[in-house]
């Protein structure tokens, strides 16, 4: 295992950031930390490089504890969301710091920082500074700093938060192509569910302060294990009970998982329900048809293009909703 | 351009603009370069032929290296103590902080007479810190233990000042990847941390620097202003003035002034140089 963690728990003040939290990630994967803001997944991946301290719990990196062992001597890759390069220094400087520090020959720095240079696809730019390079081209500098002294692991805390959307898909695509190179075991946290989804070997799903679920990209996209993971990967309809199950429980649907008909399809008797056409939106690559309930409850569906011209859908009308696929979670009542 | 928006305000607006750059050149004007241009006036105007004679007089020249060396070791010891207390103020919180923040100011506050009067007290024979000369050894009032506490004291503030805000935005974030990096603390300090302040800190420096060379009150009270003892720049104008030398002492207050300046600007010229560095490249 390159990293392993038990039973990590993080408590800020009366806030529990982090609780009970353990998982293991093996050698060479892409592994994303997916969570909203404040679930705690940030503090997860600065108590493996030591940034922080656990209240309790053990860390381990390539086998070995690593719960007491400083952040100098853990020899992690950390790359920060707004870059944290050093200002003052040129690319070529940044690069070279976590080896100069080490006391590395120059010789051998040297031929180190052009190779990485070249990897992040930066190599004319190594006398320039910080200030004068582009969000993408600053993160690709952090990046190479963080790999240049050849860390057993790299953690990125959202390492494209920062960035405009068009930016970030090349760079994510970009992080993809250059981890099947170097095969670093790489942590990255993000509260992009789709940017999870596409990059990672394997997804943490994590939500206040615990872990909702673990694995691959499909599993977790196909079979949610809770209410929480499926309404954060990927939109879905929240449908209350009554409509499809016992009072008690919940179906989630997601969009593109309902067909719509102008009769009762036969044998489908109790999964069907009477819906008005509210609303068609074009955008997009799929038509996104606004439902009204009988009871008031609003559906969003996701058609094709030719499904909605096969039915010639107008709105106003009224329908039929059958969910091909749905999930269905029984409630936890709290009084 | 400046000019086109200057007229595409309101006939009102572009009245208010005019009275209010010119109530700042006057301002400016009145309080600076008037008593600068006065001073080089006198000087000009009287004897300057024996302006060197005059600056080689044996207490000229000692009361300038008693000025220069009570400076340079207030900056050492302000620019020392100064990163200390920024780094906790702005890095920890303790209680209290927000009191210990407001005192830093203080000296901006207080009087220098009222300080160097207050040393008077603690250091006399029945202060606190009155048997203290017998410990060390060797006197603290009239003497120069007293006048470097007095011009530590009120140059204080100034590197605090300056380095806080700079801290306060560079934030955590680059002492944090130095150390993922494998830099321990020191080097991070030196590394990392000094040089991102380093601006903020310099300009600290300089003010503490010109502040000292110009302190009067404070060390004019702890001193006594012994000639060739005690005697700074300062006092030594004030002596000429009483003493109605006035070309000894318009000579000296000109070099003291352009002392001050000359290091502003040399400050400003450096500044400049490295934000040109940072955005343009080589």
């Amino acid at each position: 295992m390159a990293i392993k963690i038990q039973n990590i728990t993080k408590q800020f003040g009366d806030f529990r950031a982090v609780d009970d939290v353990s998982f293991e990630i093996e050698h060479g994967q892409l592994v994303a930390v997916l969570g909203p803001s404040g679930s705690g997944k940030s503090t997860i991946l600065r108590i493996i490089a030591g940034l922080e301290t656990p209240d309790s719990g053990e860390v381990f990196l390539t086998g070995e504890e690593a719960t007491d062992i400083p952040i100098q001597e853990r020899n992690v890759g950390f790359v920060f969301q707004h870059y944290a390069l050093f200002k003052h220094m040129t690319v070529w400087d940044n690069v070279a710091f976590g080896l100069e520090v080490r006391k590395v020959p120059k010789e051998k720095i040297q031929s180190r920082v052009d190779e990485l240079l070249k990897l992040v696809q930066l190599s004319g730019y190594s006398r320039r500074y910080p200030s004068q390079l582009s969000g993408g081209q600053r993160q690709r500098v952090a990046l190479a700093r963080a790999l240049a002294p050849e860390p057993k692991v790299l953690l990125l805390d959202e390492p494209f938060g920062a960035l405009d959307s068009k930016v970030r898909e090349e760079l994510r695509e970009w992080l993809r192509r250059l981890h099947d190179e170097m095969h670093v075991t790489s942590l990255f946290v993000t509260h992009d569910q789709e940017e999870a989804l596409e990059v990672s070997d394997k997804v943490v799903i994590v939500n206040k302060g615990k872990i909702e679920q673990i694995g691959s990209p499909q599993e977790v996209y196909k079979h949610p294990k809770t209410p929480f993971v499926t309404s954060f990967i990927g939109p879905v309809n929240v449908v209350p009970g009554r409509l499809f199950g016992s009072h008690d429980e919940t179906t989630y649907v997601r969009p593109h998982e309902i067909d719509l008909t102008y009769d009762v399809p036969e044998g489908k008797g109790g999964k069907v329900l009477p819906a008005l056409v509210r609303r068609l939106n074009h955008v997009g690559a799929n038509v996104k048809v606004d439902l009204e309930l009988a009871d008031g409850n609003t559906l969003q569906v996701h058609l094709t293009p030719e499904r909605l011209s096969e039915l010639s859908l107008v709105e106003g009308e009224q329908v039929f909703v059958s969910p091909k696929e749905m999930k269905v979670f029984t409630e936890d009542y709290t009084i | 351009m400046a000019e086109k928006k200057l007229f595409s305000f309101s006939e009102k607006g572009a009245k208010l603009r005019v009275v209010l750059i010119s109530v700042v050149v006057l301002y400016i004007g009145v309080l600076v370069v008037a008593p600068l241009s006065a001073l080089v006036r006198a000087v000009l105007l009287s004897d300057v032929g024996s302006l060197g004679k005059v600056l080689l007089q044996p207490d000229v020249f000692y009361a300038f290296g008693l000025t220069l060396a009570l400076a340079l070791a207030a900056v050492v010891l302000n620019t020392f103590f100064g990163l200390i207390v920024a780094w906790v103020m702005v890095r920890h919180h303790f209680p209290g902080k927000k009191f210990l923040n407001g005192l830093i100011d203080l000296p901006f506050a207080v009087s220098p007479v009222v300080v160097g009067y207050v040393l008077f007290l603690l250091f006399g024979r029945d202060g606190w810190f009155g048997s203290l000369d017998n410990w060390i050894g060797i006197p603290i009032l009239f003497s120069w233990p007293s006048m470097l506490a007095a011009t530590v004291f009120v140059s204080l503030p100034f590197v605090i000042r300056e380095v806080m805000p700079v801290l306060q935005e560079i934030g955590t974030d680059q002492d944090q990847a130095s150390y993922t990096l494998g830099a321990n603390q020191w080097q991070t300090f030196w590394r990392v941390l000094l040089p991102s302040i380093r601006w903020g800190l310099l300009y600290g420096m300089t003010l503490t620097f010109a502040r000292s060379l110009g302190e009067f009150g404070a060390v004019f009270v702890v001193s006594g202003a012994i000639t060739q003892q005690t005697e700074t720049a300062t006092l030594f104008i004030y002596r000429s003035v009483e003493e109605r030398e006035y070309l000894a002492g318009y000579s000296v207050a000109l070099i003291l002034a352009g002392l001050s300046f000359c290091i502003l600007f040399l400050i400003e010229y450096l500044k400049k140089k490295e934000e040109k560095r940072l955005t343009h490249g080589h």
